[in-house]
């Protein structure tokens, strides 16, 4: 009963596949020799790949068809980016940045306001600013230490600290380091949106940047709501978490359709942006603390002495006066304004 | 000690997953891992060949130089195990693995994969041999028994060769030497940094 | 500094809410690799039955 029909099915797709498969295997006189002599690992290799950097890749049976990948070649330039090039960019980097940064406090010291405190405060961050600026600073300073403990914890923290607890530390920083994320995008965003009309490129940023904004005592160049040092941190910020952000995501979603290659790709902008936006930032760290005198309370207060704004942005502080005279107080310094 | 390896000849894999099917069983390993598959190339095709793949326990394993904590060990037979409890499932070895070994637990499509699970030549974990924790973990110690992985041990047409490195060689290179040909010790080079000459 | 603390405080809002909210989310491999198993209902020509509706 159930063999006849069956077997009528199957006979002439037999029969079919036999006339097929004969001329066929007749025809094959190159790589591949289908009566099973010598077919070596590597001209089967060449065959299944053209190029060296290509998967190979068959057929599994089970349902993961990512199992069907059988070597994937690329993991030795994965392994020698994780076990070299990150830790070398990022030991030169972070420690230059900060030599670097302490040898210009060596040399120029605090940048002071010249012309004195005055008793006349400016605003200079609304409330929701200053909160956005906050929110992503925290999240990357979170994301920053987890992320860099990832690549120097091993050789640095393991020896101290033992293999049990560094690995507990490094499992909740991991955990840290995929959901922060989210706080850190987020500000990315809205910082982008806030402030990029006041960061697109002007003529006199040449000017700033020639005379490196007056730090070495070149005169004081003219800058607007922000100077050619700010504009270039702030792109460097939504540039650099940009692409943090999407590798990471990449990194943390793993899209079905992304080939392990294209993961490796993803893991390997993603450290290597981190690592050198860490270190621009250590520079956004020092000019806003012990860098520059009247500089952290932009951040903190809101509002910043009005020499200070007069000599780091004069074209900003004659706007504001034109627009919005009310953001200049008078007397001496108004209760912060939080 | 013996330097463990894993051989498959190609030539002789009928495709018959009893040795994914032995893992399975031997080790309790969930739906979903796979610590070792076959994979048939040329499907269907001239000159298909099947490979039984699993973690091939390097020389110099790629896992263990990319594992941020280092959770990987090799022991005196030259096995490359792992510590889950060190293990924080950020999935480097995946990507540094030639051969796709490392799997997870978990798979939708964001962070917390869990912790990584391999092959572990049938020699268990960190744990005390044969321990109920080590047989949660990690599966059966069959080497501490004194025996040999239970994919190659089942091999039907004992394709899958496991045992000392130097052994296994010379039983392939005597079946290449009498049949006439042979595809090679599939991931030698990759894995071994060394071929065997047939 | 009130914006300094709601800063930080949106931040662990904001991570606690993603951990739970991806969590509910994750999955583990049996299910992703689950397969709607075994036919049973098998083809009526072979198994001369009625086949069931799905």
């Amino acid at each position: 009963m159930i063999a006849t029909p069956l077997f009528r099915h199957l006979f002439p797709a037999l029969l079919a596949m036999l006339l097929c498969v004969a001329p066929v295997a007749a025809q094959q006189p190159s790589a591949v020799n289908p009566t099973a002599s010598s077919v070596t690992e590597k001209q089967l290799l060449d065959a299944l790949k053209p190029n060296s950097t290509d998967t190979i890749a068959g057929r599994v049976s089970i349902p993961d068809v990512r199992a069907g990948n059988l070597i994937q070649p690329t993991g030795v330039e994965f392994r020698a980016y994780q076990t070299t090039t990150i830790f070398q960019v990022g030991a030169i980097a972070i420690p230059g940045m900060l030599a670097l940064l302490a040898l210009f406090y060596l040399i120029r010291g605090r940048v002071r306001i010249q012309g004195g405190p005055s008793a006349q405060t400016i605003v200079r961050f609304a409330w929701f600013s200053r909160f956005v600026h906050w929110m992503t600073a925290t999240s990357f300073i979170a994301l920053g230490l987890s992320g860099l403990n990832l690549v120097f914890g091993k050789t640095l923290l393991l020896p101290v600290i033992g293999a049990s607890a560094f690995s507990a530390m490094s499992q909740l920083g991991k955990f840290v380091h995929d959901y922060v994320s989210f706080a850190f995008a987020l500000g990315i965003f809205l910082m982008f949106v806030m402030w990029v009309k006041d960061n697109l490129p002007a003529l006199r940023d040449i000017r700033w940047i020639v005379q490196f904004g007056g730090m070495l005592g070149f005169g004081h160049p003219t800058a607007d709501r922000f100077n050619a040092g700010q504009k270039l941190m702030f792109w460097a910020t939504i540039l650099g978490g940009g692409t943090l952000a999407v590798s990471g995501y990449i990194m943390m979603f793993r899209p079905v359709s992304f080939a392990i290659s294209a993961m490796q790709l993803a893991t390997v902008v993603h450290g290597l942006t981190g690592v050198v936006l860490v270190a621009i930032i250590l520079a956004h760290i020092y000019i806003g603390t012990v860098g520059m005198e009247g500089a952290f309370r932009a951040m903190g207060r809101g509002t910043v002495d009005l020499n200070w704004a007069k000599e780091h942005h004069s074209v900003w502080v004659e706007k504001v006066a034109r627009k919005r005279p009310k953001d200049i107080s008078g007397g001496p310094a108004p209760a912060p304004a939080e | 000690m013996a330097r463990m390896k894993f051989l498959c000849d190609a030539d002789r894999c009928i495709e018959c997953n009893a040795c994914v099917t032995a893992c399975k069983n031997e080790n309790d390993v969930p739906w979903g891992i796979n610590r070792r598959r076959v994979v048939t190339i040329n499907d269907g095709k001239p000159g298909e060949r099947s490979v039984s793949m699993a973690c091939m326990h390097c020389t110099d394993a790629p896992c263990a130089a990319v594992c941020p904590v280092d959770c990987f060990y090799t022991t005196a037979d030259a096995v490359v195990l792992h510590s889950k409890d060190l293990c924080i499932g950020c999935g480097y070895c995946f990507y540094a693995c030639p051969f796709g070994a490392p799997q997870y637990p978990k798979a939708a499509n964001f962070g917390s994969r869990g912790k990584m699970d391999k092959c572990t030549y049938c020699a268990g974990g960190p744990e005390a041999d044969n321990s109920p924790e080590e047989f949660a973990q990690y599966g059966g110690n069959r080497l501490a028994e004194g025996k040999l992985p239970l994919c190659a041990e089942m091999c039907s047409t004992k394709a899958l060769l496991a045992g000392d490195g130097q052994i296994i060689a010379q039983i392939y290179k005597e079946r290449v030497a009498k049949r006439g040909y042979g595809s090679g010790a599939w991931g030698w080079k990759t894995a071994y940094k060394e071929d065997i000459a047939t | 500094m009130t914006s300094f603390i709601a800063a930080v405080l949106a931040v662990v809002a904001i991570s606690v809410g993603a951990s739970f909210l991806l969590e509910t989310q994750q999955q583990t491999v049996d299910k992703t690799y689950a397969t709607s198993g075994t036919r049973v209902d098998l083809d009526p020509r072979l198994s001369g039955g009625v086949a069931p509706k799905h």
